[in-house]
């Protein structure tokens, strides 16, 4: 088991929402229960189960404030909405097209530039048990890419809920269904369990050593999540990555990106499944929350604009600086796996690539056009 | 003792006004449990205490539970009669009929009844604490009600340090020379601006020469909504370090900012750009590489606009033809512009 677990808060509560379960549910929520209590069971936290109804459960996740750094609520509800969105993008930049899934809301790993906290306000967990739904939802897709990290990492809370095997064994038979796990752990157990599958992929989201032991100090270090990465390679999994937010800021140097994106194309050459790019940025509001801290006052030390989309951005100039010198170490490594910008605008695109994502040999089945 | 508004009104700015004395309204021995008070009386709700303290934030702190017993539905009513721009403020507070006051009441001292015209006060207080629960949603009040107070009479622009600090606005009340006060009543700031301008305030207060920011607002006198820029404007530079530059370079032009001759909004345009270099260079030197260019192709008529911030690769133009011949010449620019295509895009 990844070291990670030990260092992440306590449970302090569980709260189940009563509800007319059916079979898979009501085993799900057992096994969610007996996973926890299995896994806290040689440390001293005391973790009281207590069951709420529909309304009681719907305060608990409005609540605003996090009572205590050290512990959170662990909160088990039927998921109130679909299961499968296209992610909603950002008006006036390119997406990808990629599919949302949400098995949990919230994280963690409290990573300084993450908006999780800054619209949840508060630190409970929520993992939906209905998951049984999500199978039933997915049938309505002959093809698909899609990941539950978008919400919450997509492994951290799976040692409680096994939710990869269920995914892997429901996926195992449709090929075309693409599901990406993200995730800023080295948690791969359940993969070095099974027989690799062609149509699952475990993203890793990385930043250079000198921004992630700051701005990402609760998450697996680099080097483990890259020794995880290497491990899943060797096993025959599909792996990819992502430099999103790649943070541009006073003192620290930019070039780091370039070392690590080499170490990875040493690590993992052309069997990288996909590599996504995209800079720091956040809706303005959010400034005054990272002022507040001095993790969060580094990330503001950089020029920024308002984006097309009302979000901060850094300026486009400097986007494209660090995005072109990625770029030429993909083309003169003659890189050949997909390499796309999450939400950047079609400049970004022209003046590295020099055509839209559509034109781009390697992009049209990640991007699924005709999706 | 009884503060009679109704014949506040009808005496209009009597200066010898004194209050009239008589307990009738309220028993005489509940009045001892509120020290240092002034009692409300509204119509149907009874006698709403509101306490005075010679510690402003402590009789804050003691209003604020006070102050919801009031029915929203009188609220309503009272906001509704309101007519905040005829000048007549009397309205207000003759809707609560009286006030009513401790004879122990710090408020009765007799050097404050000299100095002070008692029903300015009171009526001042009144709307200070009144308006406090519905100060979000009609923000200006207090201050347009405070600046006709001070119009009237300039020695309460005296107090208004202390009615700001009493409002809980700003805490570094030192930090802030008394125009300042007078600045933003007269561009009817509101309380979300204050409020952001107390916690700018707050985080620049330890910085060197953190005062001249003050100087430079009151020289360019901005209005409400540049004021509101500049305060994010002011974050960016402490953000990235940049505070002490922004005010060396705006003291090395204090000839022109100290220029009398030189209008309001001369200055707070060369405050902008100096402003802009700092927080925003690369953007900057790219608009006015961009400005260089256009001036460079001398077009008439075509006017080019990047799009925001140069984020997407297009660029929008329009013209204005007022004859035969000016579509000529837009046929000669547009043949220029396209010669220069790839410089445009390149941008």
């Amino acid at each position: 088991m990844s070291k990670i677990f030990s260092k992440l808060p306590k449970i302090k509560n569980i709260y189940i929402e009563k509800g007319n379960y059916n079979n898979f549910q009501s085993n799900n929520i057992e096994n969610i229960i007996n996973n926890i209590l299995k896994l806290k069971r040689n440390t001293n936290e005391k973790i009281k189960i207590n069951y709420l109804e529909n309304e009681e459960i719907i305060n608990l996740t409005k609540q605003n404030k996090i009572s205590q750094e050290d512990s959170y609520d662990l909160i088990i509800q039927k998921n109130p909405g679909i299961y499968i969105k296209k992610c909603p993008g950002t008006p006036n930049y390119i997406c990808c097209n990629y599919h949302i899934t949400t098995f949990y809301v919230n994280c963690n790993l409290g990573c300084t530039y993450c908006f999780l906290k800054f619209y949840l306000k508060n630190n409970n967990i929520i993992i939906y048990y209905d998951i049984d739904l999500f199978l039933e939802e997915i049938n309505r897709f002959d093809r698909l890419r899609l990941g539950s990290g978008e919400l919450s990492d997509s492994l951290l809370y799976d040692p409680f809920t096994n939710y990869s095997d269920i995914v892997m064994e429901y996926l195992e038979n449709k090929p075309k269904i693409t599901f990406e796990f993200k995730t800023k752990t080295d948690y791969i157990d359940p993969f070095l369990k099974r027989k690799p599958l062609s149509n699952i992929v475990v993203g890793f989201s990385v930043n250079p050593e000198n921004i992630s032991k700051i701005l990402e100090p609760l998450s697996s270090t680099l080097n483990e999540r890259l020794e995880a990465a290497s491990i899943l390679l060797k096993n025959g999994w599909k792996v990819s990555f992502h430099f999103d937010p790649i943070i541009l800021t006073l003192g620290l140097d930019e070039n780091e990106y370039l070392k690590l994106f080499n170490t990875i194309i040493d690590l993992a050459g052309n069997s990288i499944a996909w590599f996504s790019l995209g800079t720091l940025r956040y809706n303005i509001d959010m400034m005054e929350d990272l002022r507040k801290s001095y993790k969060g006052r580094i990330l503001l030390k950089y020029e920024t604009i308002k984006g097309l989309d009302g979000k901060i951005r850094y300026f486009i100039d400097d986007r494209l600086r660090i995005y072109r010198k990625i770029f030429d170490i993909y083309k003169n490594r003659n890189c050949t796996f997909p390499l796309y910008y999450c939400m950047e605008s079609d400049k970004i695109y022209l003046k590295t690539f020099g055509k839209l994502p559509n034109k781009i040999d390697n992009l049209s089945n990640i991007f699924n056009f005709n999706c | 003792m009884i503060l009679n508004f109704q014949k506040v009104e009808l005496e209009k700015i009597n200066k010898n006004f004194k209050p009239l004395i008589d307990f009738s309204a309220i028993d005489k021995d509940s009045l001892k449990e509120f020290h240092n008070s002034i009692f409300l009386n509204s119509k149907n709700d009874g006698y709403i205490p509101i306490v005075l303290s010679e510690d402003p934030f402590q009789c804050k702190s003691i209003l604020k539970s006070l102050i919801v017993e009031y029915e929203v539905n009188t609220i309503k009513e009272i906001i509704e009669d309101i007519k905040l721009y005829n000048d007549d403020y009397y309205l207000i507070v003759k809707r609560f009929g009286k006030i009513i006051l401790n004879k122990d009441s710090i408020l009765l001292k007799d050097d404050f009844i000299e100095k002070y015209h008692s029903y300015q006060i009171f009526s001042l207080i009144f709307i200070m604490i009144f308006f406090k629960n519905t100060i979000d949603s009609k923000p200006s009040i207090l201050l347009y009600l405070l600046f006709l107070l001070a119009n009237e009479n300039p020695k309460i622009i005296e107090q208004l340090k202390d009615i700001f600090k009493l409002y809980g606005f700003f805490e570094k009340i030192d930090f802030i020379p008394k125009d300042f006060y007078i600045y933003l009543i007269s561009i009817d700031a509101d309380r979300s601006l204050l409020l952001e301008l107390k916690n700018l305030i707050g985080t620049i207060y330890s910085l060197p020469k953190s005062i001249e920011i003050i100087k430079y607002i009151l020289i360019c006198k901005l209005n409400k909504n540049r004021l509101r820029r500049l305060i994010f404007e002011i974050y960016r530079l402490v953000d990235l370090e940049k505070f002490d530059e922004f005010i060396s370079i705006m003291k090395q032009d204090d000839e022109f900012f100290n220029d009398l001759k030189i209008t309001n909004s001369q200055k707070e345009i060369r405050l902008s750009n100096i402003i802009n270099k700092i927080i925003n260079p690369s953007f900057s030197s790219r608009n006015e590489s961009f400005n260089k260019l256009l001036n460079s192709l001398k077009l008439s008529l075509i006017n080019i606009k990047p799009s925001l911030s140069f984020e997407k690769n297009e660029f929008s133009i329009s013209a204005n033809i007022k004859n035969q011949k000016e579509l000529e010449i837009l046929k000669d620019e547009i043949i220029k512009l396209a010669e220069c295509k790839d410089k445009i895009f390149d941008f």
